[in-house]
């Protein structure tokens, strides 16, 4: 478990493989963010390729992207929605995953955020659909929500 | 040789067949492992996972949540996550405030609205959205003066008729009236002073109410001498405490006592005491009800304010330290003192913290209140017509508009605002 004295630790780089057999490069320091990574590199050296079973090649390049512009200490809100604009909601839902797996906690509440905001005016079927999730309830307590429901935003009236 | 060359031609011809029928399949198992992984990894996403994301939503989309399935129904309603979420949602979203104002024109409507000033923007925009009110209270005749809160994201709106509500939930409850002070019995009252809180034992939202007594023959006040009455949310109704519950006589400075000032169940009113021996000497308290006991207290405040008369000295909480404190301004220094009780139990320990220095806008502007454990919030009728929040970490005070170009009175009441899952609903 001996580490190497590098000449230059700032420029170390750790593989990585996928799930899928790809090998990324990512910088130690970007490593250390994700716990899951560190903890592997820790036990195998750094001088394996860390195997992460369950990501896949085709997150890993954005996952590695958010870490390489957070070691420069430049993560701004546009950034943020920049990195997702483009991804649709099952493809942030994949990186989401990844990056709870790797345990990379910036990214996680990042993304744990965006997921809320996607699903925030979104209908409870849609909501159902993405959770993989059914619908348990019978008709009689799927009513019995209803009323509930209703006491809100309808306010009492005063000889209730 | 040839047949040797043939041989190879015919192997490669046969692995390249092999391998143009197979490799598509081969491809697509490999794709197929990863959506399996996925669909596995997010059909049994672990209630954690579930919860970090929900806790993120408004509490009115959490309404819906609760209709998705059965675990979600019970992750959702369990106490646990009510508590959970007020805490950690209310976090990410800070400094949100809720404004009372009423509108200029004859009408007396209040209206109700929702700030979110945008942090760390030079302009100091404000995003501003009205609460939608149940119609009933959208008339001539009914109108809020007061607004008081937050517990646990439940407010009282004091003026006619009074109101508990979770704006967050667009829940509304009329309070029944009291009726308790009975002109047959010879007296009325004139002025009151309110305050709420929650009851952890009994799960239950009460209102305390302190009204003072006339008497009806003479037409005199009653000096020092005050009713005390208690609404219970689930009981739905208001009884009377008994007169030896107070430690009269007292008398409450309004003016000190404007800032809702709830930490460790209790709530507290700037008071004092005329001292009968000395002429003129007055013994400053702060009166504590506490909800769960439902007894009061006087606790002694050290001489803070030079003169009662001449320096405005306000109650307020300081949440984080669950304690109580006082802000106040020297009348000649121009700046506010922050005094705080180091232990709340502990009538000795009140200590000056710190100073806030000179902010000239505020001077002579009402005091609105804490926000955190170190922001403080003033009323400012200037030009920029709104509030000064002052940060007292960054030393930053910046400005957060609220007039509509003029269209309301500047008689506004702001509070912090908070999301919450507590429902009003209740059996009765």
């Amino acid at each position: 478990m001996a580490q190497e004295a590098s000449s230059s630790t700032s420029s170390k780089t750790i593989s990585l493989k996928t799930g899928d057999g790809e090998i990324f490069e990512i910088e130690a320091s970007a490593a250390k963010q994700m716990k899951t990574v560190q903890r592997l590199i820790d036990d195998l050296g750094d001088d394996i390729t860390i195997p992460l079973h369950n990501v896949f090649s085709k997150e890993l390049p954005k996952i590695i992207e958010y870490y390489k512009k957070d070691i420069t200490g430049e993560i701004t809100k546009d950034f943020e929605a920049e990195f997702v604009k483009d991804l649709n909601d099952d493809e942030v839902k994949v990186l989401f995953l990844a990056a709870n797996y790797l345990d990379a906690n910036k990214l996680f509440e990042f993304l744990s955020q965006n997921i809320a905001d996607r699903l925030e005016s979104k209908s409870v079927e849609y909501v159902r659909k993405y959770f993989g999730v059914e619908n348990d309830f019978t008709p009689e307590e799927e009513s019995k929500l209803r009323e509930e429901r209703a006491w809100s935003f309808r306010g009492i009236k005063e000889d209730e | 040789m040839l047949s040797f060359f043939i041989f190879y031609f015919l192997l490669f011809l046969a692995i390249n067949k092999i391998l143009y029928t197979k490799l598509p399949l081969f491809l697509k198992l490999q794709r197929t492992k990863r959506d399996m992984v996925i669909r596995r990894s997010m059909d049994n996403l672990p209630q954690e996972l579930v919860s970090n994301i929900l806790s993120r939503l408004p509490s009115r989309e959490l309404l819906k949540s609760k209709c998705v399935c059965k675990s979600w129904y019970n992750l959702i309603t369990n106490p646990y996550f009510t508590t959970n979420y007020y805490s950690f949602h209310n976090k990410i979203h800070s400094h949100n405030l809720l404004v009372i104002q009423r509108p200029l024109i004859s009408s007396l409507k209040t209206n109700i609205s929702l700030l979110s000033p945008t942090l760390n923007d030079p302009k100091n925009h404000v995003s501003s959205s009205l609460i939608n009110l149940p119609k009933e209270y959208i008339s001539d005749h009914k109108y809020w003066s007061e607004i008081i809160g937050p517990c646990n994201g439940i407010y009282v709106l004091q003026g006619n008729p009074n109101v508990m509500m979770n704006p967050s939930l667009g829940q509304f409850k009329t309070l029944p009236e009291s009726h308790l002070i009975d002109s047959s019995n010879g007296i009325y009252s004139l002025t009151d002073y309110a305050s709420f809180g929650f009851d952890p034992k009994t799960n239950d939202y009460k209102v305390i109410v302190l009204k003072d007594v006339w008497l009806k023959e003479t037409d005199e006040r009653q000096k020092g001498y005050w009713t005390s009455e208690l609404y219970s949310l689930n009981s739905n109704s208001w009884r009377k405490l008994d007169s030896k519950a107070l430690p009269l006589p007292i008398e409450i400075r309004s003016s000190s006592s404007q800032v809702y000032t709830y930490v460790n169940h209790c709530c507290h009113w700037w008071s004092f005491v005329n001292d009968e021996n000395s002429l003129g000497t007055k013994q400053d308290f702060v009166l504590s009800f506490d909800m769960v006991n439902e007894v009061f207290r006087k606790i002694k405040v050290p001489r803070i304010c030079e003169s009662s008369n001449e320096t405005f000295a306000t109650l307020v909480p300081f949440e984080e330290s669950c304690t109580i404190g006082v802000i106040v301004r020297g009348n000649v220094k121009k700046h506010f003192d922050v005094w705080m009780m180091k232990d709340y139990w502990n009538e000795g320990s009140w200590i000056k913290q710190y100073s806030i220095d000179p902010i000239e806008l505020v001077i002579n502007h009402r005091f609105m209140g804490v926000i955190g454990s170190n922001n403080f919030l003033w009323k400012c009728s200037d030009d920029d017509d709104g509030l000064v929040l002052h940060e007292h970490e960054s030393q930053k005070t910046r400005g957060i508009k609220v007039n509509d170009n003029g269209k309301y009175d500047d008689s506004f009441r702001a509070v912090v605002y908070k999301e919450s899952l507590v429902s009003l609903q209740r059996g009765n």
